[in-house]
């Protein structure tokens, strides 16, 4: 027998998630590096770096870190809270089967989730391909000439479609109209985006309510949000008599049995691709797209696509027209958007090359002969189903029995859509099953089985599509799995992603996503939850959002916390109108100019244009730090009107900048707000905190600082945090968002309702680095300790 | 961490390249700005130049351009360890070796490494005429032997791209010619 003297413990802790697995040197490595540097301690080399008079005094104490099994488990009880019923809400959210084969070896493949934006084009052709078939698809479908590679979701488009729709008008009008067959996030967005920018959003029945002479454009849904199939090709050249722009926000899949935006005339089209083999995941990420006429594509937002030769004269693919983003044309940006949904654009285009035409038609076809049956069942009980002619959704006045039949649903596990106080909604997808229906005729009294209803079509004939769509022979490849697996293999071999090397990348932190981190992100639990379900059926993501706002708040030093934004330029403008309208609230509705430095990242000045307001620029001295003479000079000179400046911390140039502080102070003096653009939190997490430095407002990057993966350029999150005295007119949305001050006063950002991005569940378990002591920052749910990191 | 990765480029790179932005004392945050804008008078190479090249040691490039034009800036991020940095600032070093052999007169300006960067298998089977050897163009420091990553096309061009927008599939014909 041995005894403890033939035994020499080792300390070695094999399953140290946060420590060994996140941070790269090992300690005899840090103290190579640091010898090079020319310091004996990482605390030397913080304290000379870090500037004293920003520093946090207190560590982070989240106590002691979780292993990365502890971390899953807690994951796995987080996702038991949430329960997963079957939900036939609709109103843009619908169920779909992610393809195994796309799951595997996309969405849970690091080739294609760890990947950035493809600006280096040599080393991105696969997903530049990829993508390029998302465009291909949206603009066959469609009907339109040229689509881009996604934007953020169907409301945030349905925005830059109107912003887009008054730039190209030859109409001077200032009002925008708005199909009351919208979705109501959308109508809410579009109001908020309006607003600033002094436009007026007419909401009504684009049959009787539309002044084609009154407004630079007008937006219909198809199908609307209660299930009407309507013909707008009169509208539209009404529209277009008067120089006004149509939009049609379309449902790509109804779009494979209905006549398209394109051959209504339609200019611009927008929606969103989710049912496309993206789960619902309470709200997002889902990539949304926009097409438009030929004649229109060079004012196009997003990005785009082409297809150009390399040096040898072979194919080539590339990003297009690179106007915007970082080297975005700042005076004249009209769109912010940045980071988009690059991997679910990918997981929607491989879901059309894996069914093809024919397999679009026929889940199309399917989906919508199930709603016939489910509305023949349903009239046999007596209700009326309108409209008479819908794809896949019906809409049943119901009158007092409105609260038992949702309420029987839920028993039956259910969810059906609460519309007004007599009405109920209900969208099928190809997920829908026969005891669905059966369960939702029970709901409604009747007990009847699939079987007693012929399958039948309620499409209006003259809406019928006759042209086709998804041509390209990559639509036609071979229907063997194996084929598939090869493609999306080979196509991710031609790029460069974390899984080969580093990707040094100046702001854009492409730090590791760890595959526990990754492994949530497909627990049914999470994935197919409803973003509109009864709040109680979403406990886990409540309590997850609740603590992961409550630990950025003691990362950042703010008091409050939105979820919201799904982007770092979304989350400047959410924060950005919020300083608008604490400004608006005190009386200041003058107060409209922005000071933002000449170093500052394209979407500042983009975001403070369309949040209203004036941006007036401030020069950089040599040394690479504000020009603290001319920002006291323009604080000085537009004191009366100055709404807020908008600073990067660290500063883009990669410096901490001694004078931060001043600068703070002096914008505070002459009564305007401070935003700190977050999007280089990475180098203070643990450090130092922007609400203790003077600022107001900031968005963190959750896919730079706090390991969601940039999915080769998207999805983001962009997270704000607000100072107490914002935090009552800050962005809130169905209690659902985790903050410390109740919102009074809730508004709207850019924003679709539940951006609560189903990639939520792994930013709890980030790890977010800066060589802090002690406590770790741990978000969510495990905590990580800093031994052996420093 | 961050800061410490961000810091240890900045002092390998030394001598090699200018760090565009320094604190007071003299130190980087969590990334840092180098110049590549002297290398443009000196040897004819551009920031294009750098970045291309290091798709052949097997790097995707640091941000190009941004926020100032001509730079590169690098954010090695905490994760990554000491092998990969060092093999990062490697290929950067060597890099800079190369431009100056251009400087020296010992490389042509226009027919070099970095100015036909990235190289492909297609270079490599073709007729081989450069003034410098298959060996280094596919090679160089910082590039895997065995585990080489292969730029699947050449320089892109993106001007031709903008001019003639294509924005969907090409037809089916086009991949019968690339095929060819
Ligand atoms: C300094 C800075 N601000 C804002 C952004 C925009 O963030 P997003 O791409 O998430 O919209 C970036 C992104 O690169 C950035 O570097």
């Amino acid at each position: 027998m041995t005894t403890a003297a033939d035994f020499t413990f080792t300390d070695y802790k094999p399953y140290d998630f946060a420590n060994r697995r996140h941070i790269g040197p090992s300690p005899s490595e840090m103290e190579a590096m640091l010898a090079v540097i020319g310091y004996d301690s990482l605390d030397a080399l913080i304290d000379d770096t870090v500037p004293p008079s920003i520093r946090q005094t207190e560590p982070l104490a989240w106590g002691p870190a979780m292993t990365e099994r502890e971390a899953l488990d807690k994951m796995r009880e987080t996702a038991n809270r949430n329960k997963k019923l079957v939900s036939l809400i609709g109103q843009g959210y619908y169920g779909t089967i992610t393809p195994p084969v796309i799951q595997r070896n996309i969405l849970e493949n690091p080739a294609w989730y760890t990947a950035y934006t493809p600006y280096q084009p040599e080393i991105s052709q696969g997903r530049l391909e990829a993508l390029l078939n998302y465009q291909t698809m949206v603009c066959d479908l469609t009907g339109l000439d040229v689509a881009n590679a996604s934007l953020l979701d169907e409301a945030t488009a349905a925005a830059e479609a109107m912003a887009m729709a008054e730039r190209v008008a030859k109409s001077k009008a200032t009002v925008f109209f708005v199909d009351e067959n919208c979705h109501p996030q959308t109508i809410a967005l579009l109001r908020t985006r309006a607003e600033p920018l002094g436009w007026t959003i007419v909401v009504g029945d684009p049959f009787a309510d539309l002044d084609a002479t009154a407004v630079f454009g007008a937006i219909f849904q198809y199908p609307g949000t209660y299930g009407h199939v309507r013909d707008f090709t009169a509208v539209i050249s009404s529209l277009h008599a008067q120089g006004a722009v149509a939009v049609m926000a379309a449902d790509p899949l109804a779009l494979a049995l209905l006549k398209s935006p394109g051959d209504m005339g339609a200019d611009i089209a927008v929606g969103c691709t989710q049912r496309f083999g993206v789960p619902v995941g309470y709200g997002g990420p889902h990539a949304a797209y926009m097409a438009v006429k030929d004649v229109y594509k060079r004012s196009m937002p997003g990005r785009l696509v082409g297809v150009s030769v390399d040096s040898r004269g072979n194919r080539a693919y590339r990003l297009s027209l690179q106007t915007r983003e970082q080297h975005i044309r700042r005076e004249k940006a009209t769109s912010n958007i940045c980071t988009a949904q690059v991997l679910l654009a990918v997981m929607a285009s491989m879901y059309a090359v894996f069914h093809g035409p024919q397999g679009i038609k026929a889940i199309a076809q399917s989906v919508h002969q199930k709603t016939v049956r489910l509305a023949m069942g349903l009239e046999k009980l007596g209700y009326t189903v309108e409209p008479d002619v819908f794809f896949d959704t019906i809409t049943v006045d119901v009158g007092k029995l409105q609260g038992v039949i949702l309420k029987t649903a839920v028993a039956e596990e259910v969810n059906l859509r609460r519309i007004g106080t007599t009405k109920i909604g209900i969208s099928l997808d190809e997920r829908s099953r026969p005891v669905t229906l059966e369960a939702v005729w029970r709901a409604f009294g009747g007990d009847f089985t699939v079987a007693d209803f012929e399958p039948g079509y309620r499409l209006p004939k003259s809406l019928l599509r006759t042209s086709e769509y998804l041509t390209h022979p990559i639509f036609h490849m071979n229907r063997a799995e194996s084929e598939m697996t090869r493609y999306i293999r080979r196509l991710s071999d031609r790029d460069l992603a974390l899984d080969r090397s580093m990707i040094p990348l100046g702001s854009c932190t492409m730090k590791l996503n760890a595959t526990a981190e990754m492994l949530p992100i497909t627990w049914p639990e999470f994935s197919e939850i409803h973003p509109f379900v009864p709040v109680d059926q979403a406990e886990g993501y409540r309590h997850m959002i609740t603590d992961l706002s409550e630990k950025l708040c003691s990362v950042t030093g703010y008091d409050a916390i939105s979820m919201q934004p799904n982007s770092g330029a979304q989350g400047e403008y959410a924060g950005l109108l919020t300083i608008r309208a604490f400004h608006i609230a005190n009386g200041d509705a003058h107060r409209d100019v922005c000071l933002i430095p000449t170093s500052a990242h394209g979407t500042n000045p983009a975001s403070a244009q369309m949040a209203g307001m004036k941006v007036v620029v401030i020069k950089v001295s040599d040394n690479g730090d504000i020009d603290m003479d001319d920002f006291r000079a323009k604080a000085e000179q537009y004191a009366a009107n100055l709404s807020c400046c908008m600073i990067t911390y660290p500063s883009t140039h990669g410096v901490f900048e001694e004078n931060v502080r001043d600068v703070c102070e002096i914008v505070h003096r002459h009564g305007g707000q401070v935003y700190m653009d977050g999007a280089n939190m990475n180098a203070m997490v643990g450090l130092a905190r922007p609400g203790d430095i003077g600022s107001d407002v900031s968005h963190l990057n959750l896919h730079k600082t706090f390991c969601i993966p940039h999915g080769g350029g998207g999805p983001g999150m962009g997270p704000i945090g607000v100072k107490a005295h914002l935090a009552p007119i800050y962005p809130v949305i169905l209690k659902r968002m985790a903050v410390k001050v109740p919102s009074r006063r809730p508004l709207r950002f850019g924003i679709d309702p539940a951006d609560l991005l189903e990639l939520l569940p792994d930013d709890g378990r980030r790890r977010p680095d800066a060589g802090d002591k002690g406590g770790n920052p741990q978000c969510q749910l495990h905590r990580c300790t800093a031994q052996g990191c420093l | 961490m961050a800061i410490l990765n961000a810091n240890y480029i900045a002092a390998r790179l030394k001598g090699a390249y200018e760090v565009l932005y320094k604190s007071a004392r003299g130190r980087v945050a969590h990334e840092c700005i180098i110049d590549t804008r002297p290398l443009v008078d000196s040897a004819g190479v551009t920031v294009d130049d750098v970045a291309k090249r290091l798709i052949d040691c097997g790097f995707h490039a640091p941000t190009m351009s941004w926020p100032v034009a001509g730079t590169l800036m690098i954010e090695p991020t905490e994760s990554e360890t000491k092998a990969e940095i060092d093999r990062f600032c490697d290929a950067m070093l060597a890099i800079r070796e190369e431009a100056r052999a251009i400087e020296d007169g010992r490389m042509d300006r226009a027919n070099n490494p970095l100015k036909n960067a990235p190289h492909t298998v297609e270079d490599l089977v073709g007729e081989w005429d450069r003034p410098y050897s298959r060996e280094q163009a596919c090679f160089p420091p910082g590039a895997f032997r065995v585990d080489k990553y292969w730029s699947p096309v050449n320089r892109v061009d993106n001007v031709y791209g903008d001019r003639n927008l294509v924005c969907i599939c090409p037809p089916l014909e086009d991949y019968a010619e690339a095929a060819e």
